[in-house]
């Protein structure tokens, strides 16, 4: 199976981190299916033959940097290095849409895109962003808080408080009732409820950001491609064939204002004195 | 949205002098000034600035101030007020008002007392550029349907303070603010300019303007002079019939009126603590305050209900599912249910009136900024002496 992997980088909106890799990976079988990869460890170092250049965006308000995707391929192997400093890691030349090695050292979000899907599964790495902590339970009452914020976000206000009451309140009463009423207690639902609406603001604005990337990575036709803005609302899990009325700009707007406004009579002109 | 353009300044400017070279550089310093965008809401009673570089996407001031001057008085002993100043404004004035005249430069949502507005006006401009180098470009908002005149007291008052200004309904404003940008590539989204209904209850009146992907014509806007003070003056007057002397300053009632304001059938009892005469005293004011704030409902309904009459059929169910209120008057508890509830009973198609949320002071002036960023350069007004 044939398969092209291209990187650029991205800042993660999860964890803040201003040296992140993105992997664009496209095969025959999964055209469009992308591993973004996230980990805590530090910037690549940079390969012979050209380096991708790694975000140096750091700190509060910095944007998300990307840059010049570099293909990757057998000449680009790295040694693994250790995880948490180093920041080398080894490919392989053929490499399988799982990427085990790289599975192995770091820890993976998967954002499916295909067309008709709606968001599909935010996995979260599990080392530094599982605020629920550890267990099952717990972990499936933070899905189900997910899941509620997903939709929310997506204005799908009647499901997600369907889901309230019919997947989140049972969820939540078993875990009280099995590990008593302190083990969850609001302040800590509430701190798991802030998180996950931040993660789902925070996924949504890089779905927008990453989409016509992503389009311009995949095979298609060359007449498919079209302005990013358009192809953000084609390749948007959310589309659903509704295209919304063209945005007036807010300059045309005024013009409007101005033709309207009558045009001030001018003070007449001063006679001479005799 | 893109940032205002700059242009060089032209030889053509007024007041050139007659050596080219010193010509040159006054035009050269004029291009280099640094140029601030302003969204300023201008309220009867509150008024939000923010601004920012143009050019630039952030913003560097944000604030709500009182629409209030206060004058000092003679004879106050020195370093009664800070810094010995002699004109105070906003909270500065509000907190000494035992020492200043104070001054509501608007009344009715226009201005009144012109020079406590120019002084007002040079207040903002000393938030939005300390060194006072910097050409200020305002959007400013006014009423719906403001006449000439009113307008032209703006204007008058922002000469020599702001460089170049557009005035803009603030109804219209508060859309441009609502909306969020961000959104406006999702689907499910509705861009409220798009076909929507605002109403902004101010302090000094009630605006209301159908927005439909135009600018709003005179026809397309209502403005109601029934608003938070008018509600605040029914209040402190059915206050003084039930309890004679009690004493109370309009600013408490507004007080009350904020903690306590409500809309549809008569709560009671509704028990509010004061101090009179020094002592803790309990009201009950449940009928009166219910009693004010139907009547500005009983005005804006029937205003409310015209403007959904001239929108045309094809894009009047959509309307009725965007009517939205903004301002002070939005966080009147119950006013969207009780709005949409008439709506229904009167047999509107499926209504829903919805209120802006926690931002409804600034929503006009993010707009008014909105529109000062997007706003070409010919679109300017210049401010001539």
């Amino acid at each position: 199976m044939r398969c092209s992997i291209n990187t650029g980088t991205v800042r993660n909106p999860f964890t803040k981190r201003s040296s992140e890799a993105v992997c664009f990976i496209s095969s025959e079988r999964w055209p469009r299916l992308v591993w973004a990869r996230w980990s805590f460890i530090s910037p690549l170092a940079p390969s012979e033959g050209g380096a991708a250049r790694l975000s140096s965006a750091g700190g509060r308000g910095a944007r998300p940097a990307i840059a010049a995707p570099m293909r990757w391929t057998a000449n680009h192997a790295r040694e693994a290095g250790p995880a948490g400093r180093g920041g080398s890691w080894s490919m392989p030349a053929r490499v399988p849409p799982f990427l085990p090695a790289v599975v192995a050292q770091v820890f993976f979000r998967t954002i499916f895109l295909r067309d008709g899907l709606a968001w599909g599964t935010l996995l979260l790495p599990l080392l530094n962003h599982d605020t629920a902590g550890d267990g099952t339970a717990l972990r499936d009452i933070t899905r189900a808080i997910r899941r509620i914020c997903l939709l929310q976000e997506v204005d799908r206000q009647d499901e997600a408080s369907g889901l309230e009451t019919e997947l989140l309140a049972p969820l939540v009463n078993a875990y009280r009732d099995a590990h008593g009423p302190n083990a969850l207690p609001d302040e800590r639902l509430r701190d798991i409820v802030r998180t996950e609406q931040e993660r789902v603001g925070d996924a949504a604005a890089l779905n927008e950001l990453l989409a016509p990337l992503l389009a311009e990575f995949l095979d298609r036709p060359a007449g498919a491609v079209r302005s990013g803005r358009t192809l953000a609302t084609e390749t948007s899990p959310l589309s659903t064939g509704r295209r919304p009325a063209a945005t007036p700009e807010i300059a045309d707007l005024l013009d409007g204002m101005l033709a309207q406004e009558k045009p001030r009579p001018s003070a007449p002109p001063r006679r001479p004195r005799a | 949205m893109s940032a205002t353009t700059l242009e060089k300044a032209s030889p053509s400017e007024k007041a050139q002098p007659s050596n080219p070279a010193v010509a040159t550089a006054t035009a050269a310093r004029k291009a280099e000034r640094k140029i601030m965008l302003v969204g300023f809401d201008l309220g009867t009673n509150k008024s939000c600035v923010l601004a920012g570089p143009a050019g630039a996407a952030d913003i560097t001031v944000s604030k709500i101030v009182p629409t209030v001057v206060g004058y000092v008085r003679d004879g106050i002993v020195d370093g009664i007020i800070a810094g010995n100043a002699t004109i105070l404004f906003g909270d500065d004035a509000l907190k000494n008002f035992l020492h200043v005249n104070l001054i509501s430069p608007l009344a009715k949502g226009v201005i009144a007392h012109p020079d406590a507005a120019r002084d007002f006006f040079r207040h903002m401009r000393s938030l939005v550029d300390a060194s006072g180098a910097a050409e200020i470009r305002a959007v400013i908002g006014v009423p719906a349907n403001a006449e000439e005149d009113a307008r032209e007291n703006i204007r008058a008052s922002a000469t020599g303070v702001f460089d170049r200004v557009l005035l803009i309904p603030e109804p219209f404003l508060a859309a441009l603010g609502y909306r969020d940008d961000a959104r406006l590539n999702q689907p499910n989204y509705v861009d409220p300019v798009i076909n929507s209904l605002f109403i902004d209850i101010g302090g000094g009146t009630s605006d209301l303007c159908l927005i439909q992907g135009y600018f709003p014509s005179r026809d397309d806007q209502i403005s109601v002079s029934f608003a938070g003070d008018a509600i605040d003056g029914f209040i402190h007057e059915e206050i003084d019939r039930q309890y004679p002397g009690n004493g109370l300053s309009r600013q408490t009632v507004r007080e009350i009126k904020e903690a306590h304001s409500y809309v549809g059938p008569i709560r009671k009892p509704t028990d509010v603590r004061v101090i009179i005469g020094g002592k803790g005293r309990t009201l009950e004011l449940g009928e009166c305050i219910g009693r004010a704030c139907n009547a500005l409902l009983d005005r804006i309904y029937p205003a409310l209900t015209t403007l959904i009459g001239r929108a045309s059929s094809d894009s009047v169910v959509q309307l009725l599912q965007n009517i939205i209120v903004t301002g002070g008057g939005s966080q009147i508890r119950g006013i969207d249910t009780v709005l949409q509830k008439r709506l229904d009973d009167d047999g509107y198609e499926t209504p829903k009136v919805r209120v802006a949320g926690q931002d409804y002071k600034r929503y006009v002036a993010i707009g008014a900024h909105k529109a000062a960023r997007a706003a070409r350069e010919n679109q300017w007004q210049h401010v001539l002496d």
